[in-house]
Formats: C-alpha cells, sequence, structure tokens
C-alpha cells in the first residue's frame, strides 16, 4: 500500500511516516497541498492521509483537486479539534468521509487504512 | 472597562477565539510528542530484537522532542500571559511588546490564510496607559480586519510609532483581492472598542494600510 501523508506540521507527518516505513508500508510525506497535488500529478498512491485545517488548500478542497488527478485516490482525514461539539460538526460537513483526532494511534489509523482499502476493494 | 465589570459578548468572543487557537496548537504538539514517543518506542522493540539503533538517530530524536517541549511551553506562556491580561485593568504598557504578543496569537489564523505577520522594532519605544486586555482585544480586531483583507501571501507589517497624537500602530501592507468597501472601516464594533480606550481605528485605501491611533500617556 502506497501512502501519502499531508500535514503542514511536518516533524508530526515524517515521525508519523516513519512508523508506517516500519509497519510496512510504503509511506511518503509533504507539509501543503499543493506540494501534493505536485506529488500525485508524478506518482501514484492508494491512499492520502490529510490533515483538515492548513495553510493554503486543504481538507475537503485538496481531497476533490487530489481526485480529479487520481479517482483512485482513497483519503482519511487528521484533525486536532478537540470537543465533542467542533466533532460532531465535523462529522456532519465530512459525513461519508473517514476521520481521526489527533493525536493519532497508530494502530486506530493501520485499521483506518485497511478499512478503507477494503472497502475500496469491494466497490 | 472597569477591572470587575462584566464582559461583553465580544470579550468573551475574543477570549474563546484565542484559547481555542491556542488549544488548537498546543494539541499539535502533543501529536507530535505523541508520535517521536512511538517511534522511539517502535525503535527500542526493533533494538531489542537485534536491530542495531544508531546513536545518532536517538539524539536527533530526543533533539526533535526538546524542540517540541520548549514550543509548548513558549505557547504556555503565551496562554498564561493573555489570561493574566485581565488583572491590569489600567497599566502602563509597551506598546510594541503588546502589538507582538497579539500578532503572535493571530499568526495561525494568519498562515491559515496564507498571510505573515511582522512586527519590526521600533526606532524609539512607545508606552501607553491602558486596560491591557482591552487594548489586546482591540489590536486583536485590527489584525483580524487586516487579515481578511489582505491578499493570499501578503505580508502585514505591524508598526509602533509615535502619531500626532499619541502612540499608534500601523498595519501596513493590505493589498486586497476583491472590492473592498474601505469607508466601512471602522464597523460598529471596532468602533465601541477603540472608543473604551479612547482611540480611532481608520483606513487609508492609497496606502494599503490601518491606523490605530491611541491616546497618549495619561
Amino acid at each position: 500500500m502506497r501512502v501519502l501523508l499531508v500535514d503542514d506540521e511536518v516533524e508530526l507527518v515524517s515521525a508519523l511516516g516513519e512508523r508506517l516505513v516500519i509497519r510496512g508500508i510504503e509511506a511518503e510525506w509533504v507539509g501543503t497541498g499543493e506540494e501534493a497535488l505536485q506529488k500525485v500529478a508524478r506518482e501514484a498512491f492508494d491512499l492520502a492521509v490529510l490533515d483538515m485545517k492548513m495553510p493554503g488548500i486543504a481538507g475537503l478542497a485538496l481531497k476533490e483537486r487530489l481526485q480529479a488527478q487520481d479517482p483512485h485516490l482513497k483519503f482519511i482525514f487528521l484533525t486536532g479539534y478537540g470537543s465533542e461539539e467542533v466533532f460532531e460538526d465535523i462529522r456532519r460537513d465530512y459525513a461519508g468521509n473517514v476521520f481521526l483526532i489527533k493525536p493519532v494511534d497508530i494502530d486506530e489509523l493501520m485499521g483506518a487504512m485497511r478499512a478503507v482499502m477494503t472497502a475500496a476493494k469491494e466497490d | 472597562m472597569e477591572r470587575d465589570s462584566l464582559p461583553g459578548a465580544a470579550d468573551l468572543r475574543f477570549f474563546g477565539a484565542v484559547g481555542a487557537s491556542i488549544s488548537h496548537e498546543m494539541k499539535n504538539v502533543l501529536a507530535i510528542i505523541n508520535e517521536m514517543v512511538g517511534l522511539l518506542d517502535d525503535l527500542s522493540r526493533m533494538a531489542a530484537t537485534g536491530r542495531p539503533l544508531e546513536p545518532e538517530r536517538l539524539q536527533s530524536m530526543t533533539g526533535r522532542m526538546q524542540a517540541q517541549v520548549a514550543r509548548g511551553d513558549g505557547i504556555m506562556r503565551g496562554l498564561n500571559r493573555f489570561c493574566h491580561s485581565v488583572d491590569r485593568p489600567r497599566d502602563t504598557l509597551d506598546l510594541t511588546d503588546l502589538t507582538g504578543f497579539v500578532a503572535d496569537l493571530a499568526k495561525r489564523r494568519a498562515a491559515l490564510r496564507e498571510v505573515t505577520l511582522e512586527t519590526p522594532p521600533p526606532p524609539q519605544p512607545q508606552r501607553v496607559t491602558a486596560n491591557a486586555f482591552a487594548l489586546e482585544h482591540l489590536i486583536w480586531a485590527c489584525l483580524e480586519r487586516a487579515i481578511a483583507l489582505a491578499d493570499r501571501g501578503a505580508t502585514l507589517v505591524l508598526r509602533t510609532e509615535a502619531g500626532p497624537a499619541g502612540p499608534r500602530v500601523r498595519i501596513t501592507g493590505l493589498t486586497p483581492a476583491g472590492p473592498t468597501d474601505w469607508a466601512a472601516i471602522p464597523d460598529e464594533g471596532e468602533r465601541r472598542l477603540a472608543e473604551r480606550l479612547g482611540a480611532t481605528l481608520s483606513a487609508d485605501p492609497a496606502a494599503g494600510e490601518l491606523i490605530l491611533s491611541l491616546p497618549e500617556l495619561g
């Protein structure tokens, strides 16, 4: 599985990426939505893990642009929001998408990645 | 604003906005430390199975974690200072320092709009006597307005200087992407925030700047 991690907190995605690599995932990471668009234009990925709020293009807008470049690409969103109220807002706004709250548990992320890819194969 | 008077809704919204922004940034710091600790755990487990663990890698990781702890400490110091500003109902304040502090609080909001904030040191210190929280709120409101007006990629420069009637803060670098109703500045909310400090907010469309003029040291 090839995964692209996108987050403006580069220290976060680099550590997360290294942990995925240790678990046998082919992971790469970038710090902006623009870099993600360039990367996906050049290389094929199975899954993109996107921060919902970043400077420049982010969240659902970034998903749409990436999907236009590669219709087969699947997505998981990461958010730093913490309150239950905001969590419910996100669940509503991002209905149909998988999202996880930071700090993310690596096993939870791995499970979500597997679930998204399994669902994609069944489609 | 009297020390013990009930804060208005706008003050509470400001307090909430700053608190939410700081907590978001703190969450990022904790998320990074969480991943670093997780990575250390992964590497130590691998070392236990015989895979060598380079000391340089460990040193690099501890350095990265220390940097995040220092970042988190800075964020929490800012929060503490902000919370204690309500304890300073009338104080002589260093306007440059306070403007820089508010700019720091607004940095992430600006970054999300791809706007950079700069606070160059003034030729001479500018001091004002004011309610610290009320002045922070007023400068924040000016910055919010400036960030909303600025085009993506813009750099806003906040200068504190001596004006004709007292110290002032000039926010330059406003290059709106679309049509802008400069005559609507200040709006009612901004005017009220300024009035309670005896200040005025004005806009100069030709220069692309907002000017916050404060009363002389009283």
